[in-house]
């Protein structure tokens, strides 16, 4: 029972960072239909810009680069605030000038600007892991993290920040869309754009709103994941992109708390699976749920209006 | 007319040749390069490596008129590998250097020509073609990775080039043929070491172990978890993790329920420090043990307190106390911004050690003496640790154990008995 509780409490704490990464996704899908592989990216360098805000000075392109030294939680929002422009920019750079071209161009441009970001994080702070520094919160005098015993069962203090922050996230991201103005404005541009711009919706700053919603969620996560992991490197989006795709599909693609819920179930499938059947197959658990899903359930979990949109 | 035509046509044979000149030059320019370098860190050594007989070093540099100790410098010294060939070249330098300030080898200049493999057997081929050409190479330093060195190794062979790798681990390589000569221990013989060190040294029974998917972490770890149960250890748990993975906390709390009094880690740093600091946080107080890859400073760097007190084996142990060591280990330090060798670096030096102690006890700088020689020599007590080969040209080394203590790695209390 310790050990089943153990394992859904690692299963938690990594779907809260899969969902953060997952509503980038699922909300620009939602309203241009684009697959945008760039937020793997974005989280990488959410994490990257996380490390320069909290470090004294930092080696970049070469050179020896002076930083201000700041603190876990101003970092972050820093961090988010310059990952959100840069998700304007790829927008307005590789997106905007695509909207009306067939999809398949525009799907190639985001997988385009996905590498091309990878090298610019490459030639700026090299190719090897970059330490994360200690945010210091949450560690004991020993050195290691402190921690709270559930029926045996531990979890750390950061974990629980990790999983809090998330959920705070995604209740005020779902009263942003459900309750504002601009939230009815996206709602309105994602079920249909022509129409909403006759309504006097800017379907332009409406999508704009959306990278920067979806950018900053990433940073976030990245932000998160090195705080716990301890590190930071180029191609570390990779994989955790993957998985925030699947999570979203997972969820039904477009939907904000399907993202949440899909990252989460994926977390702790992929723990369980982990525990339970083999660790030597668990990236492998992501991509049969993601098979499985699309035969049996291609709208994902809570995302049936996508079927009616299609 | 006729003149522009004539001029195009002398222009376009001046170009060809032009093309077909800088190609040809392109090797031998490089060529000369290398060499040039070896002598200018084999001044710089000549003068501040031996101080005490600085002049004798001097006047005998000066008469080294006997046939030159040439060699093959092999390894990948560009693309995404070069790190690996950049120390294996520092290495060197230092023993050229070293070489010629006490008058060479049997009266010849040690120098070397580089040969860039890429870590890649296409290249290697090459590579060892170009070295079998040139009659003043002697034996060959290198391939450094597995593949190159199978696909090179089989060309020297057969052309009676002696080649010994510092670092290829691969078990096939030395049944190539007895030309073919290694100073790393392979996976399977380390695997084996680490499990009687746990084992019987350690006094460790109940034994945990988590590795990669790589063949190395792999392969290391089934000649660990063998050979624990042969002497008479248990193994409470084993779970393997991708490369490049960042969480660990199923397999670590899976781990966790075997209650380990060991927990062995066979795999790279870079997951290795992760692995560490996970398992803390789950209050896995187990006693860490990690395999060669992760050997390294950015292990302490990454890790910070959860890798406090860690064994790790390594191939090259730079805080021991030794004077060869720390000769090297000084003189490294001030060609490369005070950081600290790596065994890489530290294989390619007692390779070339290795080999000019061969050609010495044969008397002669050639081929096929100095691959006599390395059959039938004493052990040679190298920075890396005393090496004596087997039948089959395998090394016989000991294992050494570092700890992470104070930030630092250090000579472990517990060595290895036998």
């Amino acid at each position: 029972m310790d050990y089943l509780i153990q394992q859904l409490l690692n299963g938690l704490m990594l779907g809260s960072l899969y969902a953060l990464i997952a509503v980038g996704y699922t909300m620009v899908y939602g309203i241009i239909e684009l697959i945008n592989f760039a937020f793997g990216e974005l989280f990488m360098f959410g994490a990257f810009i996380s490390i320069t805000m909290m470090v004294d000075s930092m080696t970049i392109f070469g050179q020896e680069v002076n930083f201000p030294g700041l603190h876990f939680l101003l970092a972050v929002p820093i961090a988010m605030a310059v990952v959100a422009g840069m998700g304007v920019a790829i927008d307005r750079v590789a997106y905007r000038p695509l909207r009306n071209a067939p999809r398949l161009a525009a799907l190639i441009s985001a997988i385009g600007m996905s590498i091309l970001l990878q090298n610019v994080a490459q030639a700026m702070f090299g190719s090897s892991q970059v330490f994360f520094p200690d945010i210091g919160m949450f560690t004991g005098d020993n050195g290691l993290p402190k921690y709270v015993t559930i029926s045996n069962a531990q979890i750390t203090y950061l974990q629980i920040f990790v999983v809090a922050v998330t959920v705070l996230a995604m209740l005020i991201l779902n009263f942003f869309v459900q309750r504002t103005r601009i939230g009815r404005a996206m709602r309105a541009a994602a079920q249909d754009k022509s129409t909403s711009a006759l309504m006097g919706v800017n379907v332009n700053r409406v999508i704009a709103i959306t990278f920067i919603i979806g950018s900053a969620m990433g940073a976030l996560a990245g932000g998160m994941y090195g705080a716990i992991y301890h590190f930071a490197k180029p191609d570390m989006g990779f994989i955790p992109g993957l998985k925030a795709f699947i999570a979203a599909v997972l969820g039904g693609i477009g939907n904000i708390p399907g993202a949440f819920l899909g990252g989460i179930t994926l977390g702790v499938i992929e723990s369980l699976g982990a525990a339970y059947i083999s660790s030597e197959y668990r990236d492998a658990f992501a991509f049969v749920i993601l098979i499985l899903l699309l035969i049996f359930k291609p709208s994902g979990l809570l995302g049936s209006h996508i079927s009616e949109k299609a | 007319m006729k003149l522009p035509r004539y001029l195009a046509l002398v222009l376009a044979v001046v170009m060809i040749f032009g093309v077909v000149a800088l190609v040809g030059c392109g090797d031998d320019e490089t060529t000369t390069d290398e060499t040039e370098d070896t002598t200018a860190t084999e001044d710089t050594g000549a003068t501040e490596d031996t101080s005490g007989e600085a002049t004798d070093s001097t006047a005998e540099a000066a008469a080294m008129d006997g046939a030159p100790f040439k060699f093959g410098l092999a390894g990948p010294m560009t693309g995404q590998y070069a790190n690996y060939g950049t120390s294996h070249k520092a290495g060197a330098d230092i023993a050229v250097a070293e070489l010629n300030a006490n008058g060479g080898v049997n009266g010849g200049e040690a120098s070397y020509t580089t040969g860039d493999d890429l870590g890649d057997p296409k290249e290697a081929v090459l590579v060892a073609q170009k070295f079998i050409d040139d009659s003043e190479i002697v034996f060959v330093n290198g391939h450094m990775f597995s593949g190159a060195t199978i696909a090179a190794g089989q060309n020297y062979n057969s052309a009676g080039l002696p080649m010994i790798s510092p670092s290829a681990t691969n078990p096939d390589i030395t049944d190539l043929g007895e030309y073919i000569w290694r100073i790393c221990m392979t996976d399977a013989v380390q695997g084996e070491g680490l499990a009687k060190y746990s084992v019987d040294d350690l006094g460790m029974t109940k034994i945990a172990i988590i590795h990669d998917d790589s063949d190395y972490g792999r392969g290391l770890a089934d000649a660990y978890e063998e050979a624990v149960i042969a002497a008479g250890g248990e193994i409470v748990a084993r779970e393997q993790y991708t490369t490049g993975d960042a969480d660990f906390n199923s397999q670590l709390t899976n781990i966790r329920q075997g209650e380990p009094e060991l927990l062995f880690m066979s795999g790279y740093y870079p997951e290795g420090s992760k692995i560490a600091q996970q398992a803390r946080a789950l209050q896995i107080d187990a006693q860490f043990l990690g395999s060669d890859g992760y050997a390294a400073d950015e292990l302490i760097e990454l890790g910070g307190a959860a890798v406090d007190g860690m064994l790790l084996s390594t191939f090259f142990d730079y805080s021991k106390d030794d004077p060869k060591v720390q000769a090297f280990v000084e003189e490294f330090k001030k060609n490369n911004d005070d950081a600290n060798p790596d065994w890489f670096a530290a294989n390619s030096y007692d390779v070339i050690m290795l080999a000019a102690e061969a050609a010495r006890q044969a008397g002669s700088n050639d081929r096929d003496a100095i691959n006599e020689a390395l059959g039938t020599m004493d052990t040679y007590s190298g920075i890396s640790g005393d090496i004596s080969f087997d039948e089959n040209g395998d090394v016989v080394k000991p294992l050494s154990i570092v700890v992470v203590r104070d930030g630092e790695l250090t000579t472990a209390d517990v060595q290895p008995q036998g």
